[in-house]
């Protein structure tokens, strides 16, 4: 029925009422948090979300499973999200903890990836905007796509750390060069 | 031979008889037989009944537990006590014919534990009992001791059982050396006979009548007549010494009461105080004589009274016909006036049974069995359709029919000594695993097993009608179940909910019938949604009520603790907590 048309990176608990209260037995919620924490991350993925805004998501498919009307309510999505950043999958984005960045992979796997990516397109030395590498033709297939800019700099200070790259200013636009 | 061994009730009292009500109970109480303690039966209860006086060791009630029937009693009396010897009192037995005790002893007895105090055999070997036989006479107080079974030249002398003077040991030696005159043995052997026992002691063959008896009986099989068994431990000897109380001024018993020394009374040895209650009630028990009640005529018929009045001066307007033989009618009319007789009997029993709380005591049992009466017309009755009327009429019934004597303890049933409230609590707790055990009721059972101790405290109340326990009576002996080993036990769930609910019942259990019945559910019924498909049933606390029988805190909280274990989770939307059978318990 419905559940049998969502995507596959829908968890069988999907549909699972029980899945959408709290279990307050301590190894039911474990089980309960790793299947949320996966759902998330892979939902994030499939649907490029990078900044996850907790009250609007309530009410989209992650959360809400309109067929069997059971919502997963603020205060555990907030206790799984707050999982997620312990884990270095999430990032609280501001102190009230509404907001965070979804990290389905980590900054240093992002910025591996763009490092390779302007490595393979021989790019190395040319300063590239963030829009371009976010926004840009080339980069449409690549999962970064799309991402946030305040989240790619986070990626990119991975490579500035290492000294790959070096991020500039050009009035409200950013820059980087790697090499 | 005066005590019988008893039947208890699960949780370790004396099984009342129907007609029988409790009295009193004192603990810390002894037992002695003549002058001499019994072994095993030093620390235990005593409860006196309206028919008997019941002891009840403490240690191992169900090996240890005699009880005295009153009838047998002929009179009593209390002793006070003296420095160190305990106040007691003393039950002095009706003599009674040896044959016939043994034909009531036979035609009473169901099993062959049945038979009394597991003592040794009565009479001792030929040379104890000529030694026995004998008596030294106190040079201070002239009163005759028992000679000591164990005299020699080392053995210490035993002080007078009165004055407690030890004598000079020279007052038995000349005992000893004094040409055996023995007094004639109980059981009418002579010396000869003591020999011919001796050889023939295999097959143990009756003194009198010289049946050859199995040897195992203690009673010849056809005269009755007590024989002589030679079988004696040495250990029995010693037995006496080793009791708890060995500094009590009373000889122990020795295993064997000496011969030539009928058993014509037992004593109860108060060694923890009450003795003055339990006199003042066994006095009322002894005067009022209830265990004649059975074979006494019943109460006057009603239908002698004045209510009868009524109907004879309707029946007079009648015009004049003979009046005693009632005469014929047939048909419909006679059908009819039989019925209009009945209901005016009835009507009468039930109008004068009310009118006092004696006349209703007096007419319980008519009033009983015209409740069931009424109960099986009920159920019978097919036009009355109103089923909510029915079961109310039936529980009425129902509740007629209880007993509340059975299970209600009453404070003045216990001794005011220094224990006494965590007696009375014991007791207490006693009588509420009855009230929980007893069959009849199953109050458990239809409660699935657990029962909140505030609904107990309600059931019981109403059981016991009068007398009402206050509920931290209730808490406070429902706490010792545990410590009396009671057939119930007292659980504290994790919110505080305190339930009583069968020893053997364990979360366990209760776990593995929730959950099987979840999957009964899955399988058997028509599964109707998407969600159902995958996931099976979910029920809500209600529902577990209803299938076993439990209140609804019950429920929630049997269903919480089966959640704390993992095999349930739970579904909290509008419509209230739903439980699911955990899918992620099977896979951790």
């Amino acid at each position: 029925m419905a559940d049998k048309t969502l995507p596959a990176y829908f968890p069988e608990f999907y549909s699972f009422p029980p899945f959408y209260t709290r279990q307050p037995n301590a190894s039911s919620w474990s089980s309960q948090l790793s299947q949320w924490r996966a759902f998330i991350l892979s939902y994030a993925r499939a649907h490029k979300i990078w900044r996850l805004n907790l009250v609007d998501a309530m009410d989209t498919d992650l959360f809400y499973n309109k067929s069997i009307s059971r919502k997963l309510p603020l205060p555990t999505i907030r206790e799984i999200i707050s999982d997620l950043v312990a884990s270095q999958n999430a990032e609280w984005l501001s102190p009230d903890k509404s907001i965070a960045y979804i990290y389905w992979r980590t900054p240093e796997d992002f910025a591996s990836q763009i490092y390779s990516w302007i490595d393979e397109t021989g790019q190395k030395g040319t300063v590239l905007t963030l829009l371009e590498l976010t926004e840009g033709d080339n980069t449409t297939d690549k999962e970064w796509y799309g991402m946030d800019q305040a989240m790619l700099v986070k990626c990119l200070n991975v490579l500035v750390k290492k000294g790959q790259a070096q991020i500039f200013s050009v009035g409200d636009d950013k820059g980087v060069k790697v090499w | 031979m005066a005590f019988r061994k008893i039947d208890l009730t699960p949780a370790l009292r004396p099984l009342l008889l129907p007609s029988e009500t409790l009295l009193f109970v004192q603990d810390a109480v002894g037992l002695y037989e003549g002058r001499y303690k019994v072994p095993n039966f030093q620390n235990g209860s005593a409860y006196l009944t309206t028919h008997r006086v019941c002891f009840v060791n403490n240690d191992e009630p169900r090996k240890y537990s005699v009880a005295l029937e009153l009838r047998d009693v002929e009179r009593f009396e209390l002793y006070n006590g003296f420095l160190k010897s305990s106040p007691k009192i003393t039950f002095y037995l009706r003599p009674s014919d040896p044959s016939l005790l043994n034909s009531r002893d036979r035609s009473t007895s169901r099993s062959p534990s049945y038979s009394p105090v597991p003592t040794p055999p009565r009479s001792s070997t030929p040379l104890q009992s000529i030694a026995l036989n004998r008596q030294w006479i106190c040079p201070i107080c002239t009163f005759p001791n028992p000679f000591p079974s164990n005299f020699g030249p080392t053995a210490p002398i035993p002080p007078c059982l009165t004055c407690g003077v030890k004598p000079n040991r020279s007052v038995l030696d000349a005992i000893v050396n004094s040409p055996a005159v023995p007094t004639k043995p109980p059981n009418g052997a002579s010396d000869d006979s003591i020999l011919r026992v001796g050889i023939q002691r295999s097959k143990n063959a009756c003194p009198r009548c010289t049946f050859e008896n199995d040897q195992a009986l203690r009673n010849c099989e056809m005269c009755g007549e007590v024989l002589s068994s030679d079988a004696l431990d040495d250990s029995l000897l010693t037995a006496g010494t080793s009791l708890s109380r060995d500094e009590s001024p009373a000889p122990a018993y020795l295993g064997s009461v000496p011969a030539g020394e009928k058993i014509d009374s037992v004593k109860l040895s108060f060694r923890g105080g009450g003795e003055k209650p339990f006199h003042e009630k066994l006095k009322g028990a002894m005067v009022q004589r209830k265990w004649l009640l059975e074979q006494a005529p019943n109460v006057p018929s009603i239908t002698a009274g004045a209510a009868n009045l009524t109907l004879d001066s309707r029946e007079s307007d009648a015009p004049a016909r003979p009046p005693p033989p009632p005469e014929r009618i047939v048909g419909v009319r006679g059908l009819e006036r039989q019925n209009l007789a009945l209901r005016m009997n009835n009507q009468r029993a039930i109008a004068g049974a009310f009118e006092d709380l004696e006349a209703l005591m007096s007419r319980a049992k008519e009033i009983i069995a015209l409740a069931e009466n009424f109960a099986t017309q009920l159920a019978d009755n097919p036009s009355l359709a109103n089923s909510d009327a029915k079961e109310a009429l039936n529980q009425s019934a129902a509740l007629l029919a209880l007993r509340p004597t059975d299970f209600s303890v009453t404070k003045d049933q216990i001794s005011s000594s220094s224990s006494s409230l965590s007696l009375y609590h014991a007791e207490l707790a006693r009588s509420i695993a009855d009230f929980l055990a007893d069959d009849r009721r199953s109050i458990l059972k239809k409660e699935g097993g657990a029962i909140t101790l505030v609904d107990l405290w309600a059931v019981y109340n109403r059981a016991r009608g009068i007398e009402l326990i206050s509920p931290s009576d209730l808490e406070s002996a429902a706490k010792l179940f545990d410590k009396l080993q009671l057939p119930v036990r007292l659980r504290q769930f994790k919110s505080g909910l305190l339930v009583v609910q069968e020893r053997n019942r364990t979360d366990e259990k209760v776990a593995r019938s929730v959950l099987a019945w979840l999957e009964e559910l899955s399988s058997t019924e028509a599964l109707d949604t998407a969600v159902n498909i995958n996931w099976g049933k979910s029920v809500l606390a209600k529902d577990a009520a209803e299938k076993f029988g439990w209140s609804i805190a019950v429920a929630i909280e049997e269903l919480e603790m089966v959640e704390e274990r993992g095999e349930l989770v739970r579904d909290t939307s509008f419509e209230g907590v739903r439980w699911w059978k955990s899918p992620w318990y099977a896979l951790g």
